[in-house]
């Protein structure tokens, strides 16, 4: 089981301070849902934790210190823009995974192995399209599939599931949580569906305002009080028949609490 | 599970991809060798084939005069006119891919205004380098073009070098030496005005056993070091964030390719003068033809720049029999249309 901490991570763009002491200590295994508002420094937890933006504070896998090279070997980070410009043909995106196994020709385990993180996600038949010719959705899942053929031992995904429909959502986040269980990798996903993310995240952390807010279980997480107090909604929260909290906002709280 | 029966498929279907990609590239050596060899063909002298290929195989049986102008004037030409074609194609393919710009090209970054600005100085001055008097103007147009670089990087920098910084700060500098040697030009005398504006034009005429070899070990020296860089500048087409979580260090390629670029670029211009559009339309076409995987694009895009320069060099002797128009024109020329059809063709699938 991966084990991945950060302690006291903080991270500014400019001079605005983002992103302030955020420490977690997240288990492999498990799927940890990131939630907060616009703006809460969701992503720029994230990037933090992959290394690449420039951060205070420690993130260390395993016990072993991320810095640099090591980071980019254990951290898979996907970012959430899907826009792309590229006629890169999709099975060339996942090859780009491992970049350090390219040479001047690419070995043919390789190449079935890109192939087979393809297929994970039916983009097996459209390996030779171009990233401009298909859609958002499947470029989300391009890249997705890319981030597995990684390898990582912590799996970082900027709101994977914005881009695509019902039935992709579920398969993205179920093929997650499978691979989180099987091979104990940690995983970390922000997103915005709380519904979604109570359904698939056996953690949450809430972040407010550039720090931790409060972590815990969806229980403790997604009720009422919190979610009028951190995204200034009125919502209803009820017990879903899998005994998962199902959530419906109502309207936008007017005033600040 | 599936991968079983995918994955016979999938090796076939890259391999073919592969295979097409390889016959793009001898398809167009092809073409470059046919490009070369009608290249040395004509001329203003008006030799016959057969006295051309006799010069060339038995310089020493021929008539003198022949075997001068094919060996001392066509030959350099040629072979300057391919040098010159896939250094800039290679340069502008470069300069696309860092920037993420389909109109980056070393003409539209200022690279070739600032070459032509130093040239233009020299030859207004008449300085002169004491051992290497032939030398003197590619010198000062090499060292323009990497003081343009320069400007533009030490611009970049400032705003971690990003893109849209770097292509403003061409542009910049484009605007910046297009002024000066304005300026040149308007303190020039009328003969010496004259000596500017062609070597501004751009030609092969320039051409010598002198300065190919060193054009050459330019174009060999700045391509090789972009050699171990094409997985990194093929990742640089996800966009940076992406190109960064997969282990590129971003800002440091694009500083050593935008170094290379200017090299490759100085050393082409040095010698035959502004020419633009090679750069610019040469990496698409190739990009055309073989896609965005750099293995294949780098190549391509050096073919591809060749063949514009040779199949210029042609054209600019037909269109007047008896000289030769400079080939900076010409180039425009050949070149439009291809752009043209290719636009006009869209976008295709790969494979």
């Amino acid at each position: 089981m991966v084990d991945l901490r950060f302690e006291a991570l903080s991270a500014s763009y400019g001079r605005i301070p983002v992103l302030h002491a955020a420490s977690a200590h997240i288990a492999g295994g498990a799927v940890t849902g990131l939630i907060g508002p616009n703006g809460s420094g969701k992503s720029t937890l994230l990037r933090a934790i992959a290394g690449l933006i420039p951060a205070r504070g420690e993130v260390s896998v395993d016990g072993e210190a991320m810095t640099g090279d090591a980071a980019r070997t254990r951290i898979a980070y996907m970012p959430q823009d899907v826009s792309a410009s590229s006629s890169l043909t999709l099975l060339e995106v996942v090859l780009l995974g491992r970049l350090k196994s390219l040479g001047l020709t690419v070995p043919a385990a390789i190449l079935d192995e890109a192939h087979a993180a393809l297929d994970r996600f039916g983009l097996g038949p459209m390996a030779g399209r171009t990233l401009d010719s298909v859609s958002g959705g499947q470029r989300q899942l391009a890249y997705l599939a890319q981030a597995l053929f990684r390898r990582p031992r912590v799996l970082l995904l900027d709101e994977p599931t914005a881009a695509l429909d019902l039935r992709h959502q579920l398969v993205v986040l179920e093929t997650v949580r499978a691979m989180a269980g099987a091979d104990g990798i940690a995983v970390m996903i922000a997103i915005h569906d709380l519904s979604l993310a109570a359904q698939f995240a056996d953690r949450f952390i809430c972040l407010h305002e550039g720090g931790i807010d409060c972590i815990g279980g969806a229980q403790e997480v997604l009720t009422p009080e919190k979610l009028r107090r951190i995204y200034r909604v009125d919502a209803e929260v009820v017990q879903g028949p899998d005994g998962k909290p199902r959530i419906t906002p109502l309207r936008a709280a007017l005033a600040a609490p | 599970m599936t991968m079983a029966r995918g994955a016979a498929p999938v090796a076939l279907s890259y391999r073919a991809l592969t295979t097409r990609r390889i016959a793009m590239l001898v398809m167009g050596t092809t073409v470059l060798a046919a490009c070369l060899v009608g290249d040395v063909l004509t001329g203003p002298a008006m030799l016959s084939v057969g006295d051309v290929i006799s010069a060339l195989i038995a310089p020493s049986t021929a008539p003198r005069m022949t075997a001068v102008i094919v060996w001392d004037i066509r030959l350099p030409m040629t072979l300057m006119a391919i040098v010159v074609g896939a250094a800039l194609s290679i340069a502008g393919a470069a300069m696309q891919t860092i920037l993420g710009n389909p109109l980056a090209s070393p003409y539209t970054l200022g690279f070739s205004a600032a070459a032509g600005f130093g040239a233009s100085t020299v030859i207004l001055t008449g300085a002169s380098l004491p051992l290497l008097p032939s030398m003197t103007v590619p010198l000062a147009a090499f060292v323009s073009c990497g003081a343009a670089a320069a400007l533009v990087y030490g611009f970049s920098r400032v705003r971690g070098m990003s893109p849209e910084v770097m292509v403003l700060a061409g542009i910049a500098t484009l605007f910046l030496f297009q002024s000066l040697q304005s300026m040149v030009q308007y303190l020039a005398a009328p003969e010496v005005l004259q000596a500017i504006v062609f070597w501004l034009f751009g030609s092969l005429l320039k051409a010598s056993w002198d300065t190919l070899p060193v054009a050459a070990t330019i174009l060999v020296l700045g391509t090789a070091a972009l050699v171990p860089d094409l997985w990194r500048l093929t990742a640089l087409r996800l966009g940076d964030e992406r190109a960064a979580a997969i282990g590129v260090d971003v800002r440091a390629l694009r500083v050593k390719v935008f170094a290379l670029v200017a090299l490759l670029t100085a050393g082409a211009v040095a010698f035959v003068g502004t020419i633009g559009f090679v750069g610019l339309v040469a990496p698409h076409v190739a990009r055309g033809l073989v896609g965005e995987d750099q293995r294949f694009l780098m190549p391509m895009a050096a073919l591809c720049g060749a063949i514009l320069m040779t199949a210029a060099s042609i054209l600019s002797k037909l269109i007047a029999p008896g000289t030769v128009i400079p080939i900076g024109i010409v180039t425009a020329v050949v070149g439009v249309p291809f752009l043209f059809a290719l636009i006009l063709r869209g976008r295709r699938r790969h494979w």
